[in-house]
C-alpha cells in the first residue's frame, strides 16, 4: 500500500504543479483586468483591445497547448505506474 | 398569433428532422438488458462520440444563447461566462476524470457513498445532484419555452409543456445510448449554427472583431427603440456589470470549478472504457468548446453593433423590438434571421433546440440516476432484480422529466446564462470539494464528506434564495466561490476534528484500498 500512497503523491503532486500556476494565471488575468482597467483598456494589439485579446482569445490556444502536453504526460505516467506495478 | 407573423418554414423542416432521428434512435435503442446500459450505455463509448455528446450535454442553451445574450447585455464583462465555461473542464481533467472512472460507479452519490461507506452521504448526495440539475434545467425550460415560442409564435407556457414531453419521451425509452447518439449529432448542429452565426457577419460582411469592438466603445447616446443612454466605453470595458471584485472573483470561481460538480457531465466520464479514455475524451472536449465559446461572444458583440446603427444597417423595426424585448435571452436568432433570413434563422433555431434537448436529456439520466439507482435502489430496497431497476430508472426519469414544466414556468423572467451560472455555484460548493478531497486526500472522513455537502447545499440554498435576507456584505451576484471555500474548510476541519477524536478509527476501513484502485494502474 505504500507504493499506491507515493503514486497517489506523485500523481497529485503532477496534477498541482500544472493546475496551480494555471488557475493562478487565469485568475491574474482577470485581477489585472479589473484592477487595472485604465492601464488595460489603454493598450491594444493590432487594433484590438488588450482586455479583450487575453480573456476573449488568447487563453484558448494556452490552454489547449498546455493541456495536450499533460494529457500525453500523465497517461505516459500511468503506463509507466502500470509497469513498474505489473512487474513487480 | 401576431399579426403578419410568419412562421419560419426552413426551422421547422430542420427540426422536424432532427426529432425524426431522435425518435428513429430511440427506438433503435430502446431495449436496456441492465441498468448499466440504461444509465451508462454499457460503459463503451469512445473518446470523440463521448467528446462530442459531453460538448453537446454542456452546451445548453445557456452556452447557444445565454453567453452571446449576456455579452449582447454587459459587453466585456459577459466573455467572463464563455472563459469560465470552458476554463471549469480543467479542474476536471485535473482531478476527477481519470480518477472517477477508475473508481467506476454510476453516479456522484454512488461515489461518496461507496468512498465513505455512508448511506446518510448517499443521500444528502441525492439531494445535491436534484437541487444542482433541477437549478440547471430551469433556464433550459426557459430557453425552450423562449425559442419554441418565437419559432410558433405559442405561449411560453405551452411551449414548455410540449418540449418537456418530447424530452420526458426519448430520454425514458432510449436511455443513455438514444441520448448519447443523439447528442452526437446534435452537438454538430448547434455548434454548426454558431460557427455560421460567426462566419456570416466576419467573413461575409466583414465586420471583424476589432472594427464591432472598436465602434461600440466609441459610441455614446440613446439607444433606438428604448431611448436608454448607452455608454459604449463603459461597455467594453471592465466592470460594467460586475461592479465589485467580490462578485467578479466568486462568480469566476463558481464558473471555474463548477463544471467539475456538475452530475450530468461527470456521468459521462463514467461512460469512457477507461482512465485514460477519459482524460482523452476531456482534450476533444476542450476544443470544441473552446471554439464554441470563442465565437459566441463575438456574435454577441456583433448584435450589439447592429443593434446600435438599427435602420442604418438595415435592422428592422420588427427585430429592434425583439432586442429591445428580448435581447438577454434572443438575440442569437434574432442575428440568425438578420445576418441569414429564414434559413440561417432556421438552422439557428435548430441549433438552439439541440442545445436544449441534449442538456435536458442528460439533465434527467443524471436526475434518474439519482432517484432511481441511489435512492429507490441502493437505499430502500438494494436487492431489487435488474429488470425492475430498469423499469425504477424510466419511471424517475418521467417524474424529473415532467418537473421540467413547473420549472419553466419559474424562470420565465431570468437571464438564462445567470441562472445556469447559480447552477454551477451549487455545483462548485456541494460537490467540487467532495470529490476532489474525497478523491485526494486519504483522512477525509465519513462526516467531513457530510458536513460538506451539508455545507455546499444549505450555503448556496440560502446564499441564492434567501439572499435578501442576508447582510450586504454576504450578498454575491453568484455565490458560488464563496461557499465552495466554506465547503473545503468544513470538510477540513470536520475532518480533523475527528480523526483526532478517533485515530485511524474516525477513516473507512478500505481507504487504501480505495486509494489504490483511484491511482493505481487499471486492471485489464
Amino acid at each position: 500500500m505504500d507504493q499506491f500512497e507515493a503514486i497517489r503523491k506523485r500523481q497529485l503532486k503532477f496534477a498541482l504543479g500544472v493546475g496551480i500556476p494555471y488557475f493562478a494565471f487565469v485568475i491574474s488575468i482577470f485581477l489585472l483586468v479589473y484592477l487595472a482597467s485604465e492601464a488595460v483598456t489603454r493598450i491594444s494589439i493590432m487594433g484590438f483591445p488588450l482586455h479583450y485579446w487575453l480573456v476573449a482569445i488568447a487563453i484558448y490556444p494556452i490552454t489547449w497547448v498546455l493541456f495536450i502536453w499533460y494529457v500525453g504526460k500523465a497517461n505516459s505516467m500511468e503506463d509507466e505506474i502500470a509497469d513498474k506495478v505489473g512487474g513487480e | 398569433m401576431e399579426t403578419g407573423y410568419q412562421i419560419p418554414f426552413t426551422a421547422l423542416v430542420l427540426i422536424g428532422c432532427m426529432l425524426a432521428f431522435t425518435i428513429v434512435t430511440t427506438f433503435m435503442f430502446r431495449k436496456q438488458k441492465t441498468s448499466a446500459d440504461y444509465y451508462l450505455a454499457g460503459r463503451k463509448v469512445n473518446s470523440f462520440i463521448n467528446a462530442s455528446a459531453i460538448s453537446s450535454d454542456y452546451l445548453s442553451a445557456a452556452s447557444f444563447l445565454g453567453v452571446a445574450g449576456v455579452a449582447f447585455l454587459f459587453g466585456f464583462d459577459g466573455i467572463i461566462y464563455a472563459l469560465g465555461f470552458f476554463v471549469g473542464y480543467i479542474a476536471l481533467l485535473l482531478f476527477l476524470a481519470s480518477p472517477l472512472r477508475k473508481f467506476g460507479r454510476y453516479t456522484v452519490p454512488d461515489f461518496v457513498s461507496e468512498r465513505f461507506h455512508s448511506k446518510r452521504a448517499r443521500v444528502l448526495g441525492v439531494i445535491g445532484v436534484l437541487f444542482v440539475s433541477l437549478f440547471y434545467m430551469a433556464p433550459q425550460m426557459l430557453g425552450a419555452g423562449k425559442v419554441m415560442g418565437l419559432l410558433l409564435n405559442l405561449e411560453y407556457e405551452t411551449s414548455i409543456i410540449i418540449i418537456a414531453c418530447i424530452i420526458t419521451f426519448y430520454v425514458t425509452v432510449g436511455g443513455m445510448k438514444a441520448t448519447t447518439v443523439n447528442q452526437l449529432v446534435q452537438f454538430w448542429i448547434l455548434f454548426g449554427a454558431m460557427f455560421l452565426l460567426a462566419f456570416i457577419p466576419f467573413m461575409i460582411k466583414g465586420y471583424t472583431y476589432t472594427d464591432v469592438v472598436k465602434f461600440i466603445s466609441e459610441f455614446k447616446g440613446a439607444e433606438q427603440v428604448t431611448g436608454k443612454m448607452f455608454d459604449g466605453a463603459a461597455y467594453t470595458s471592465p466592470a460594467y456589470w460586475l461592479t465589485s471584485l467580490k462578485d467578479t472573483l466568486s462568480l469566476l470561481l463558481a464558473l471555474m470549478f463548477g463544471t467539475a460538480g456538475l452530475p450530468h457531465i461527470l456521468v459521462r466520464f463514467y461512460t469512457a472504457p477507461d482512465g485514460k479514455a477519459a482524460r482523452k475524451t476531456v482534450i476533444y472536449v476542450l476544443f470544441l468548446i473552446g471554439m464554441f465559446y470563442i465565437l459566441s461572444p463575438y456574435v454577441g458583440h456583433v448584435i450589439r453593433y447592429a443593434f446600435l446603427q438599427g435602420e442604418a444597417m438595415g435592422v428592422s423595426p420588427h427585430l429592434m423590438q425583439w432586442l429591445a424585448d428580448n435581447g438577454k435571452n434572443l438575440a442569437v436568432p434574432v442575428a440568425g434571421s438578420y445576418f441569414g433570413g429564414q434559413i440561417l434563422l432556421g438552422i439557428v433555431v435548430a441549433g438552439a433546440f439541440a442545445a436544449i434537448l441534449s442538456t435536458v436529456a442528460g439533465l434527467i439520466i443524471a436526475c434518474a440516476g439519482a432517484i432511481g439507482h441511489d435512492l429507490v435502489v441502493n437505499v430502500f430496497n438494494p436487492n431489487m432484480p435488474e429488470r425492475s431497476r430498469v423499469k425504477v430508472a424510466r419511471i424517475a426519469s418521467v417524474i424529473v422529466g415532467l418537473l421540467g414544466i413547473p420549472l419553466g414556468f419559474w424562470a420565465e423572467s431570468m437571464q438564462i446564462a445567470v441562472l445556469v451560472g447559480l447552477a454551477f455555484a451549487i455545483a462548485a460548493s456541494t460537490f467540487f470539494p467532495v470529490l476532489v478531497m474525497g478523491v485526494w486526500w486519504p483522512k477525509m472522513t465519513k462526516n467531513g464528506a457530510c458536513a460538506g455537502l451539508i455545507t455546499g447545499i444549505v450555503g448556496s440554498f440560502f446564499m441564492i434564495l434567501g439572499k435578501e435576507m442576508l447582510p450586504e456584505f454576504l450578498q454575491y451576484k453568484n455565490p458560488g466561490g464563496f461557499v465552495m471555500i466554506l465547503t473545503f474548510i468544513a470538510i477540513y476541519s470536520v475532518s480533523k476534528m475527528e480523526y483526532a477524536s478517533k485515530g485511524e478509527d474516525a477513516l473507512p476501513p478500505d481507504t487504501a484500498e480505495v486509494m489504490a484502485i483511484l491511482h493505481g494502474p487499471e486492471k485489464a
